[in-house]
């Protein structure tokens, strides 16, 4: 039903439209539907660099005890990697004498760790680390945990909060909405030591009043 | 030619005068396609197709080569139409400072992009060409190599939207990722989220703030967004008088921007003023453009246009979150698949209180609002 000879305005529509078909068409031979294709971000996206925008080259864990939705697993974003001074036994080789009350002056390092987290309600150092082996987090009981899985160290106090998280009501996923999840861990948003919201400037509003009164 | 074929797509067949006796429809389709009918000089089956009309070149094609099939009078109107409409560019071209050849080019692009179809009613072809036509037509105009996909729903999918108001905290990191995102107009500052300062305690949206221009969070406030809820029974598709907006299986209101008349219907209808009008041809950046869009989502719309947020439909479709839920530094938007059990959505919608606006007018939001 074509031209016998097609012009070349054809063949070139032809040409378009076919690698079209092969790029544009997705549905439904899709080869690995849970991957998500990585678009190089233009320049205006990068809104805020420190979130990760893909799941390429991100260090995750997989969560210890707790389940996602309908009893999935996910992945929490690796700390121990992103501390600077990690690991802490190359400074504490020692066990120290716990310092109560975080006094900065006090401090030869980590002048910057300002405590602003139910410090006077009790918590101190020692709450969350232990002074005897500063690899590792703490819970109350004794246990040792990895930076990477510090939301079990949250959850004693933030039972509901971590509740969320892992449910996908509360924190940050990265990545997309389909495949592998991928979640940032606590401290991922919140400074453990002064986890107060930021106050920032926010970005341009609206230039033409679009509430009911003024519409 | 009848309804069907020309809807389908098939060129008609230019039947050479050594082939008409092996025709004996004598209607260029082979014996295929037309149902017999044939056409004949009153015939005007193939030319009320509406939104299947064929390009203008393919009528002269029929035309040239089978003058016993004859031409309708809007076929004939198109041929001559254009016909002028080249010698008019053409001499035109040649009077004005702009380069001959881009001009003539851009000029039939946009001619054959203005006697289009419904996207819904085109086939597999005419999607093709006109997504190649506006491929060309974004590097011509703006110098930006686009890539305009026009991928249908994901099978599976039905796209849900939860807000935590208490994560929000009035940043507005979502307005500037959209507004990069989906090309929208600079000029008159175009954003489809509206981020609300509200007082504590107050409910009403309207006594609250969406200009608000200090630093965030205010206290004695509380921030909550809105922006197309793509209603499961949406006013504004009701209303649309030319059927230019529709809603997608997957669950997303998309706009056709080039069959769209500009009528504002949708936005008079819509209770939650999620659309917006392009009262100016969109201006952007050329090294702001994203030059990864869809059709029915991010691509340069023309002025005259509505248009809205689609749930970043050039992201969602292929597995990534909305620009605005990726964006946001708090972690205040969760998206997801309705359809799927084990999604965040979903346990969001079974574990927490949530509510809509407006649920008595019975649009059916697909977006749902909740606290800590």
């Amino acid at each position: 039903m074509i031209d016998p000879i097609p012009r070349p305005r054809t063949l070139v529509g032809w040409a378009m439209g076919v690698s079209l078909v092969v790029i544009g068409c997705d549905a439904p031979g899709r080869a690995d539907a849970d991957a998500i294709p990585e678009h190089p971000p233009a320049s205006s996206l990068e809104v805020d660099a420190s979130l990760p925008r893909s799941l390429s080259g991100v260090s995750r864990v997989a969560a210890d005890g707790v389940a996602g939705p309908g009893g999935t697993a996910f992945s929490v974003v690796a700390r121990s990697d992103e501390i600077v001074q990690y690991p802490c036994r190359l400074c504490h080789d020692q066990p120290l004498e716990p310092r109560a009350g975080g006094d900065v002056s006090e401090r030869w390092a980590h002048q910057d760790v300002q405590l602003g987290h139910a410090a006077s309600t009790g918590m101190t150092c020692a709450t969350c680390h232990d002074h005897a082996a500063m690899d590792r987090l703490v819970l109350p009981g004794g246990e040792r945990v990895s930076f990477d899985h510090a939301y079990r160290v949250c959850a004693q106090c933030h039972h509901r909060e971590v509740r969320d998280w892992a449910g996908g009501a509360h924190g940050k996923r990265i990545g997309g909405w389909r495949g592998e999840r991928v979640v940032l861990s606590c401290t991922g948003c919140h400074d453990p030591h002064d986890p107060t919201t930021p106050i920032l400037t926010p970005d341009r509003g609206p230039s033409v009043p679009r509430t009911g009164r003024g519409h | 030619m009848d309804l069907l074929s020309l809807a389908r797509g098939h060129a008609p067949d230019p039947t050479p005068p050594e082939r008409a006796s092996a025709d004996p429809h004598r209607c260029g389709c082979g014996g295929g396609g037309c149902g017999g009918r044939g056409t004949d000089s009153g015939s005007d089956a193939g030319a009320d197709a509406g939104a299947g009309a064929p390009p203008h070149l393919r009528a002269a094609d029929r035309a040239a080569s089978d003058p016993e099939a004859g031409l309708s009078r809007r076929q004939a109107l198109a041929v001559m139409m254009g016909a002028i409409g080249v010698s008019a560019s053409t001499a035109q071209a040649v009077s004005s400072p702009a380069t001959g050849a881009t001009g003539r080019e851009k000029k039939l692009l946009e001619w054959e992009e203005y006697f289009k179809g419904n996207f819904r009613l085109m086939s597999d072809d005419e999607r093709h060409e006109t997504l190649a036509r506006l491929e060309r037509l974004a590097e011509l105009r703006h110098g930006v190599d686009a890539k305009i996909r026009g991928d249908g729903a994901v099978p599976g999918t039905l796209f849900g939207y939860a807000f935590n108001i208490s994560r929000c905290k009035g940043y507005r990191k979502c307005v500037e990722a959209c507004v990069a995102e989906n090309n929208q107009d600079r000029r008159s500052n175009m954003q489809y989220i509206r981020i609300f300062e509200m007082e504590n305690g107050e409910m009403n949206l309207e006594e609250g703030s969406a200009e608000f221009a200090h630093e965030v969070p205010a206290e004695g406030h509380y921030y909550i967004g809105t922006q197309c809820f793509q209603c499961a029974n949406p006013p504004c598709v009701d209303v649309c008088p030319v059927g230019a907006t529709w809603q997608e299986p997957d669950g997303i209101v998309v706009v056709d921007y080039d069959w769209c008349i500009g009528c504002r219907y949708c936005e008079a209808a819509c209770p939650y003023w999620a659309r917006r009008f392009n009262w100016n041809e969109p201006e952007v950046p050329a090294e702001e453009i994203n030059p990864v869009q869809h059709y029915l989502g991010n691509r340069m719309r023309p002025r005259g246009a509505v248009e809205k947020c689609t749930f970043c439909v050039q992201r969602t479709r292929e597995g990534r979150n909305p620009a605005c839920a990726e964006a946001c530094p708090t972690g205040a938007r969760i998206f997801g698949n309705l359809l799927d059990p084990n999604s965040e959505i979903r346990w969001v919608l079974e574990n927490k209180k949530v509510f809509r606006f407006k649920e008595e007018l019975g649009t059916e939001p697909k977006f749902w609002y909740f606290m800590d």
